[in-house]
């Protein structure tokens, strides 16, 4: 039994709680607990809120490292933003004592210190490389055969490639091969890796530019034959579902894409039911999915 | 004497063009690695998925950085960004370029030239501890999904917003929203 | 020492580069109070003709038997100062020099009373061993008649032309079938677009021909040993399973071999058979059996083919040479860089998309196509090609594997397809996106003026990335027009990467064998980047071509040449002169016990019987002094001349004093 504190965020638990409980639940069936992270916050919003201090970013999510660093316990999410925010505070002051003093001196204010003594996972690197395609092939009781699946990896979960784990964020495939190992096709679409557009705080300064990126990815989506979009970060889940009913307001554009996270899509695969994984509180409607793979 | 259409002779700035050699160095200060190195091959513009529907040209951000022309911090593209880092992982001079107009954000926020959109957020964080905090529909699906109202987060534990807003504080953001935020009045 | 020492001790300013941080007129009266100095003085430039002259008059004034010269690194100066301690009557070796430019004033300039403090120690320990130092004499060796110039391209075959019409015998080793390297497989050569087998073909003709010259081809160097005048190279003839004075190029094998490989000199765009020659031009024209691939049906062995003059022989060992040479070229071209690296540009994903070496062969009249520019998906001609220039050079992006030098020839090859193109299919426009158009030797500006007026389109942006039609399988390269400030995405049918030149996989183990080092950026190190960039710090290798470095080829003719002239030198001169720096053995109290054997880098140490006794010797011309038997030997019989254990304990304890 390996257990994390589970970091939360801020979309996932405030806007797709589905998100929230499908992670917990499946993760349990691989021996996995993710447990109550007392006292988090906001990771704070890396595009949004560095853009304005990249100390007081570092200072903020250093905090939330702190809080779990003080029961002993690593980090684990599922928020690509959450990931920058927290995976590189982590790493950027365990690695540079001047940045460490830094941060630690703002810290100093609120008697907390950075020691360095955890590690920050996204559950797609947990799911890959701990537990590893074979079992979570094994873990699928529905398989999601002929389901045709538009993976977004978004960005933060791969870039910058130098301060990550992942390898070049050209062609990567892990994602693809946890969505194969349920079953479904992971489909090739035109400009699969681009961004969502709703990062760096655009989607509040400039939605209409913010959604216009998302319209390219839902066409070119549809246009290859999804049947379902695919994400591993709240704020892409968010731009991706929510997006399509503001694309429809402000561009008339209309695609009824259904958009799952993994470990939804994971929850449906492990036989789970809709409803426990949130799928009905989506802003675009699931039915179809659900007519697909039940 | 001017006539329609033609600048005045004492009007004329020839020569007047304002470098400050120091902008890159706080550029780089601020986490724009090697951003000195840029020699404008144009694979960050190229890269940029906002380069194709907007004018931020992020070579230009980069040229105007290098060279010291503080414009650029009034710059409303510079706000465009997704922050995708697309750029920043095709540099063949390894230059963070992303992380470099972060870095020039950051500038123009302690200018007070950031979009309220940014205050907001901030705004947010320092009330309760999230960008985008809970609401009552989204307490009905929480319960649906067997999960308490609130998550374990600020919103449960609100006595640690405090520790937040004196990080606020101590580096200068609070400050900066009450200023922006009477001004806007 | 039984004559009283009396050394010189002069103190260079060196201008200000010493001058300027420390007091040199103190540090000179500093040097008078030290034991068994004589006299001492300053002056400005001690390397010029005063300079020089002033200590050869300075031994004679003040009846000198040791000199100092503290100045900058011996390995600027240090033969300038022997010889004009020579010059006034001096054994050479009673000179020492000590640095205290490089080693002090240069480096420690922002803390001048520390570098004083640390000039006036180097001159106390230096002044230490020159009162220690013996007389020696250099030793002379004869220099073998004879050069080896390794690897066969244009390099190693204008090196070896001009070693051999210098009268020279000349051993060209060469590992590939065939010699001609990576100029026998361009089409054209810019500016002047010459075939480039054209002008290389005669050259490879006058190299089988030269009497001077023994070809060996398909052969590796496998072991050197010796020194500068006297190698004994071992070299690896590898077995083509045929016998090379019965095969007379009539090609039966190869026509009924039934087994198809790619061919390695069209990278693998097109086919040969397990029986074959590269390339028709081939010299020598001898078949080889390509023994991984065979099948062994003896087809070739038929009456049918090769059944008359029996030439194959499918037990032909491999066989070992071992010549003896005076000098050696190391000529081994160079290797393409792996853009399959660069994912953004789709190599090997996207078959629309080549390098600029396949782009050559599929130019070329005898590559895969005859010389009919057509895609490799459709075999249809393009009208619109997109150049990438600096594909995987000028880039730190070490984890991909790019360089960040310049590779140099891309620009100028990459406007020579582009003049190809235009020449060849009316209509086709070439797009180049570069980022500088590096145009800089003789007649290459006026080649960019050509193509731009023939029509060539040139768009200043580096290529970000390049997708392809999954039906069409054409390509849209996405890039920044910076000169107009807005991204372009075209769609081009065919893509040319102008991919890094990167120094050969196979130089490697040469490194080994001759001792070279290579520079920062993986190239083979020269002994003086502006005045000496065809030789080694070893003496007697030198370097020829693109294995020192990117170069065109009237670059590399340039350098081959020039190779060739200082590889020459010891050969005409008849004798080399060794420095007398080498281990000696006392063999009366060498106890026989072979440490220092076991520990030799250079195999210079032997053990012989002397008075019935197994004692050590140093071969004096093999040993470069390197001390590791000197401080390996349990009985402390070995000494090592000009760097003895006396001398050595001197300085440390004449730095000790300074605490």
């Amino acid at each position: 039994m390996k257990e994390y504190n589970f970091f939360l965020g801020c979309i996932a638990p405030n806007r797709y709680p589905g998100i929230e409980a499908s992670a917990v639940k499946t993760s349990r069936k691989f021996d996995i607990e993710l447990r109550d992270f007392k006292g988090a916050s906001c990771c704070p919003a890396p595009g949004a809120f560095g853009s304005m201090d990249v100390n007081a970013w570092l200072a903020l999510g250093a905090r939330n490292i702190c809080l779990s660093e003080k029961e002993g316990k690593d980090i684990a999410l599922i928020c690509n933003g959450c990931y920058k925010s927290l995976f590189e505070a982590n790493h950027r002051l365990k690695a540079d004592p001047a940045m460490r003093e830094k941060v630690n001196s703002i810290l100093a204010n609120i008697d907390y210190e950075f020691q360095g003594s955890v590690e920050v996972r996204h559950l797609i690197d947990i799911l890959y490389n701990d537990v590893g395609p074979e079992k979570v092939k094994e873990s699928v009781e529905v398989p999601l055969t002929g389901l045709n699946v538009a993976i977004h990896y978004g960005c933060h979960l791969l870039k910058p490639k130098f301060d990550r784990t992942f390898g070049s964020s050209e062609r990567p495939r892990f994602f693809d091969e946890l969505v194969e190992a349920l079953g479904a096709t992971s489909i090739d679409y035109k400009e699969k890796m681009m961004c969502c557009g709703a990062g760096g705080g655009v989607r509040s300064y400039k939605m209409d530019l913010a959604l216009d990126i998302a319209n390219e990815k839902l066409y070119n989506m549809t246009q290859a034959g999804a049947d379902v979009i695919v994400d591993v970060c709240p704020f892409c889940h968010l731009q991706l579902d929510r997006g399509q009913v503001e694309i429809k307001e402000k561009f008339g554009d209309v695609y009824n894409l259904p958009v799952l996270h993994y470990n939804q899509l994971l929850g449906m695969a492990q036989g789970m039911n809709p409803e426990e994984l949130g799928l009905d509180a989506h802003e675009i409607s699931v039915e179809p999915l659900l007519a697909k793979i039940l | 004497m001017a006539s329609e259409g033609m600048r005045d002779p004492k009007h004329y700035q020839l020569g007047k063009t304002q470098f400050d050699p120091d902008l890159i160095k706080e550029v780089e200060a601020l986490g724009g690695k090697n951003a000195q190195m840029c020699y404008q091959c144009g694979t960050c513009t190229a890269s940029c998925p906002m380069g194709q529907r907007s004018g931020l040209r992020v070579r230009t951000v980069m040229r105007k950085a290098n060279l010291g022309m503080r414009d650029v911090l009034d710059d409303p593209d510079l706000w465009l960004c997704t922050t995708c880092y697309t750029c920043s992982d095709r540099c063949p001079r390894r230059i963070m370029a992303t992380d470099a107009i972060i870095a020039l954000r950051n500038i123009a926020t302690r200018e007070k030239k950031v979009p309220m959109s940014m205050i907001k957020i901030m705004g947010a964080i320092s009330k309760t501890g999230h960008g985008v905090p809970n609401n009552e529909a989204n307490m009905k699906n929480r319960v649906k999904v067997g999960l308490p109202e609130n998550p374990p987060t600020t919103h449960t534990y609100p006595e640690y917003i405090k520790d937040i807003n004196k990080i606020l504080e101590v580096t200068g953001l609070l400050k900066i929203r009450e200023e922006m935020e009477a001004e806007s009045q | 020492m039984d004559e009283e020492k009396r050394i010189g001790v002069f103190i260079c300013h060196c201008g200000t580069n010493i001058a300027g941080v420390i007091d040199v007129k103190e540090l000179a009266e500093y040097a008078k109070t030290l034991p068994n100095v004589a006299h001492a003085q300053d002056y400005t430039y001690m390397c010029s003709t005063p300079g020089q002259a002033m200590i050869r008059d300075s031994i004679k004034e003040h009846n000198l038997n040791g000199t100092v010269v503290a100045a900058c690194s011996p390995r600027l100066h240090e033969p300038t100062f022997r010889k004009a301690t020579e010059e006034g009557g001096v054994n050479s070796f009673l000179f020492s020099m000590a640095n205290i430019r490089e080693q002090d004033t240069w480096v420690h300039m922002e803390e001048p009373e520390k570098a004083m403090e640390k000039a006036k120690d180097v001159v106390r320990m230096e002044v230490a061993r020159a009162s220690m130092l013996e007389p020696l004499t250099p030793k002379t060796v004869p220099v073998e008649k004879a050069a080896l110039v390794i690897g066969a391209g244009i390099a190693g075959i204008q090196a070896s032309l001009e070693l051999a019409d210098a009268g020279i015998k000349t051993y060209l080793v060469e590992k590939e079938p065939s010699i001609g390297g990576n100029m026998s497989r361009l089409d054209k050569t810019f500016p002047t677009l010459d075939c480039s087998q054209c002008i290389l073909t005669p050259k490879m003709v006058d190299v089988e021909r030269n009497p001077n010259i023994e070809l060996m081809t398909y052969s590796e160097v496998e072991d050197v040993s010796g020194y500068i005048g006297n190698f004994d190279v071992t070299i690896r003839q590898k077995s083509r399973y045929v016998y090379e004075d019965k095969c007379n190029g009539c090609g039966k094998c190869q026509e009924v071999c039934p087994v198809s490989r790619p061919n390695e000199f069209d990278l693998g765009l097109m086919p040969r058979k397990a029986a074959y020659v590269p390339f028709p031009q081939a010299v020598p024209l001898k078949f080889t059996i390509d023994m991984d691939s065979c099948i062994k049906c003896d087809l070739c062995k038929g009456e049918e083919a090769c059944g008359d003059l029996e030439a194959i022989d499918f037990d032909k060992p491999d066989e070992l040479t071992t010549v003896k040479v005076g000098s050696i070229i190391v000529a081994t071209g160079f290797d393409m860089y792996d853009v399959e690296r660069k994912e953004e540009w789709g190599y090997k994903v996207f078959d629309n998309v080549v390098t600029g070496i396949e782009m050559e062969r599929l130019i070329s009249a005898s590559g895969p196509t005859g010389g009919n520019i057509i895609r490799p998906s459709d075999g249809q001609k393009p009208k619109s090609v997109g150049f990438v220039l600096c594909a995987g050079s000028r880039d730190q992006d070490e984890e991909d594997g790019a360089k960040p030098y310049c590779s140099r020839v891309c620009c100028m090859y990459s406007l020579k397809h582009a003049h190809q193109l235009i020449e060849k299919i009316p209509g086709c426009v070439p797009y180049l996106f570069y980022m500088d158009i590096r145009s800089f030797g003789k007649a290459y500006e006026e080649f960019y003026y050509r193509i731009q007026n023939e029509g060539g389109k040139f768009i200043r942006g580096r290529v970000a990335r390049i997708t392809e039609d999954p039906i069409t399988k054409n390509l849209t390269v996405t890039a920044e027009d910076t000169l107009l400030g807005t991204p372009v995405e075209m769609e081009v049918d065919l893509v040319v990467l102008a991919n890094a030149v990167v120094p050969a996989e196979s130089t490697q183990k040469l490194k080994t064998l001759l001792t070279l080092s290579n520079s920062p950026d993986g190239w083979l190190l020269e002994a003086h980047p502006k005045l000496n960039p065809m030789s080694t710090t070893t003496d007697g290798v030198f370097l020829a071509g693109m294995c020192q470095g990117p170069r065109d080829i009237p670059d590399v003719v340039a350098h081959a040449a020039a190779a060739a002239a200082a590889a020459s030198i010891p050969i005409h001169k008849g004798s080399v002169t060794l420095e007398p720096i080498y281990a000696i053995v006392d063999q009366e109290h060498c106890g026989g016990c072979a440490t220092c054997i076991g520990v030799c880098p250079y195999g210079a140490t032997e053990l012989n019987e002397v008075d019935s006794k197994l004692v050590a010797s140093v071969n004096e011309a093999k040993c470069k002094g390197c001390g590791t038997c000197g401080s390996a030997c349990p009985s402390g019989a070995i000494k090592m001349q000009h760097f003895t254990n006396e001398q050595i304990m001197s300085e440390i304890e004449a730095f000790a004093q300074g605490w």
